[in-house]
């Protein structure tokens, strides 16, 4: 589905999905639209993209001289590589960090084998925790209609 | 649908009040934008992260609140109010509630 293609002759799902991100339906005829929503991904993607387009335009801000110094300094060479080169930095030295400290507490022989399992079940659920969220957020990313507002 | 924070909406009658409808929300951002914003703290300024941070919030709490009057079967909530609190850190919440009603 490409939603920037402008369809002269709107379908009937695209008026329905219109008409459902306004809030123009009759009770009814909301219950249907929302079931349908639950059920049908496509038409479910299709409302969440007019209520975007809802949020955004309800939200569209007026532009603050501050924003053209923030635009400009975005755009500079040395602004990018700034804060590229700062984030790659700071993760690669945080995870390098993270294992080194790992490591050394596995390779600890005053330790017993407990301590050491119980780490590792610990480090390892953790991880799988944010594995499991980041999925769950990435999954839903495409429906959240919100993500666009600036202020 | 009409929304708004006084009783009344000028040149309209309540038919129908429905009650209370409410909708909240919680978002937050990702870690890179809690560190950047916890770097403004240093130099000052406005923390544009979690500016944005708010606004999403408060959109969704509305949207929902509206939703909650629509599927009451009222075309505006009057008295409208909002309120925030926090439960996380790094985390915005907000309510929204005020009265669904049906104009004439």
């Amino acid at each position: 589905m490409n939603e920037n293609k402008i369809n002269p002759e709107p379908t009937e799902d695209e008026l329905l999905a219109m008409a459902y991100a306004d809030g123009e339906l009759e009770p009814e005829a909301r219950r249907e639209a929302a079931k349908r929503i639950a059920e049908e991904d496509a038409f479910a993607l299709r409302v969440a993209h007019y209520q975007r387009l809802d949020v955004t335009t309800r939200t569209a801000i007026s532009h603050e001289p501050q924003d053209t110094a923030r635009a400009e300094l975005s755009r500079e060479p040395l602004q990018r590589a700034t804060i590229s080169l700062g984030w790659m930095s700071a993760t690669v030295g945080f995870i390098a960090f993270y294992a080194w400290v790992f490591y050394e507490i596995l390779q600890n022989e005053e330790m017993s084998g407990a301590p050491k399992v119980f780490l590792l079940c610990a480090a390892g659920g953790l991880f799988l925790l944010f594995l499991s969220v980041l999925r769950g957020r990435l999954r839903e990313l495409p429906y959240d209609p919100y993500t666009d507002i600036e202020r | 649908m009409i929304v708004t924070t006084s009783d009344n909406v000028h040149g309209r009658e309540i038919q129908e009040s429905f009650g209370i409808c409410r909708g909240s929300a919680i978002r937050a951002r990702h870690m890179g934008k809690d560190i950047l914003a916890g770097l403004k703290n240093i130099v000052g300024g406005e923390m544009h992260e979690y500016s944005k941070l708010l606004a999403e919030t408060r959109e969704q709490a509305l949207d929902r609140m509206m939703e909650d009057a629509r599927s009451k079967g009222a075309d505006a909530v009057v008295a409208v109010r909002y309120a925030s609190t926090s439960i996380s850190q790094g985390a915005a919440e907000f309510l929204a509630y005020g009265t669904a009603v049906k104009l004439s």
